[in-house]
């Protein structure tokens, strides 16, 4: 039995359940979680107009890895086009053919790079890019290593921000230039 | 709003599947009340708060499938985030006046608080079991699972916390003695 003074008056009972009321966090908070899922978890991006084959991942891989963990989801399925919040960035990592061949001494480094920025709300979706495809032209198709003066594309991703400023920030920070790669950031056209 | 338990089913094992709308309906359906508990079992502190909703969503992301359902899953959800809240406290210094129960007694008397912030001064372990007690209207028995202690604990600290609430609350306002 309760002693009478560790009792609540009415008063005081009314005052504490009326505490027990909803709050909104900061509106930011939302995006921080569902950047912090996608990269631990592989949350399906709202936009994936295209069917995202996951990417083997060997220990003799001459670019560079991207753990990620991301496009591992729902296969085929129609877009929910959805409007973002924050305007979208495309980044193209070009690797210097002197690079190639640093791997997996690299991939703490991308894999803390990954989770900061997806901590922050700003990542969306990246994809390791393998060395071969097709490059196509009105003239018909060949085969051949995606390589260029410009060096290999080796990855991208796709990360939203407030703007190009932010945007470039994010690009900076990405540890691909400290291994003498190059990044193109593009902003994408909201169409 | 928290909609039917099927709906709430059908939207859990969406996200399982990595629907991202899925995942937002819940965040949105759940976070609001689960934050406003979380943010005053840590002392009002929004940082903390924040940070610990963020890591209740992972951790309920790596359960869900394992969830049974015996109980909603907002019951769920806030057992998750009361248990942060429970390693938040131990991993953060204890601010003067907090921490050992019966230097309450000892603390600096309080001017001009309101109930909130009488609230946010309690040592940690009261605070919990009487905001989950009698702010959301647990019971003895779901107070002791979500804390990790006996239904007979919660009641004597229940006890305690409102004898240190009463005199928190009566130094502020003497002269609502008969309130309390």
């Amino acid at each position: 039995m309760t002693a009478p003074q560790d009792e609540l008056t009415p008063e005081l009972a009314a005052r504490l359940r009326r505490l027990a009321r909803e709050e909104a966090p900061a509106p930011n908070l939302e995006e921080r979680v569902v950047g912090a899922l996608r990269a631990e978890r592989g949350v399906a991006s709202r936009r994936k107009p295209w069917t995202v084959r996951p990417v083997a991942l060997g220990a003799a891989a001459a670019t560079l890895i991207f753990v990620v963990g991301l496009g591992i989801g729902s296969r085929g399925r129609p877009s929910t086009s959805q409007p973002t919040e924050l305007p979208r960035f495309a980044l193209f990592l070009y690797e210097a053919p002197s690079s190639i061949g640093g791997g997996d001494e690299h991939v703490a480094e991308y894999k803390a790079w990954v989770r900061e920025i997806a901590k922050r709300g700003r990542l969306i979706t990246g994809e390791k890019l393998q060395d071969r495809g097709l490059l196509l032209s009105a003239l018909g198709s060949e085969e051949r290593l995606v390589e260029s003066a410009d060096g290999i594309l080796s990855g991208y991703f796709v990360i939203q921000a407030s703007s190009l400023v932010e945007a470039l920030e994010v690009a900076r920070s990405c540890p691909h230039l400290r291994h003498h790669g190059r990044i193109s950031l593009r902003p994408i056209d909201p169409v | 709003m928290t909609g039917t338990a099927d709906d709430e089913r059908e939207l859990a094992t969406a996200f399982l599947h990595g629907e991202e709308p899925a995942f937002r309906e819940l965040y949105r359906r759940h976070t609001p009340a689960v934050y406003g508990l979380v943010r005053r079992l840590v002392g009002g502190r929004h940082e903390d708060a924040e940070d610990i909703v963020q890591e209740m969503w992972l951790r309920a992301a790596q359960g869900l499938g394992a969830f049974r359902w015996q109980s909603s899953l907002r019951t769920w959800l806030t057992g998750i985030a009361v248990n942060l809240c429970r390693e938040n406290g131990r991993r953060r210094a204890r601010p003067p006046g907090e921490g050992n129960p019966e230097s309450l007694a000892l603390a600096p008397p309080l001017v001009d608080i309101d109930l909130e912030r009488a609230l946010a001064t309690l040592a940690a372990g009261y605070r919990q079991v009487l905001i989950l007690h009698d702010v959301w209207g647990m019971t003895h028995e779901e107070v002791g699972n979500a804390l990790g202690i006996d239904a007979g604990t919660s009641k004597s600290q229940l006890s305690r916390a409102r004898r240190a609430l009463k005199e928190r609350l009566l130094w502020a306002s003497p002269r609502k003695e008969e309130a309390l």
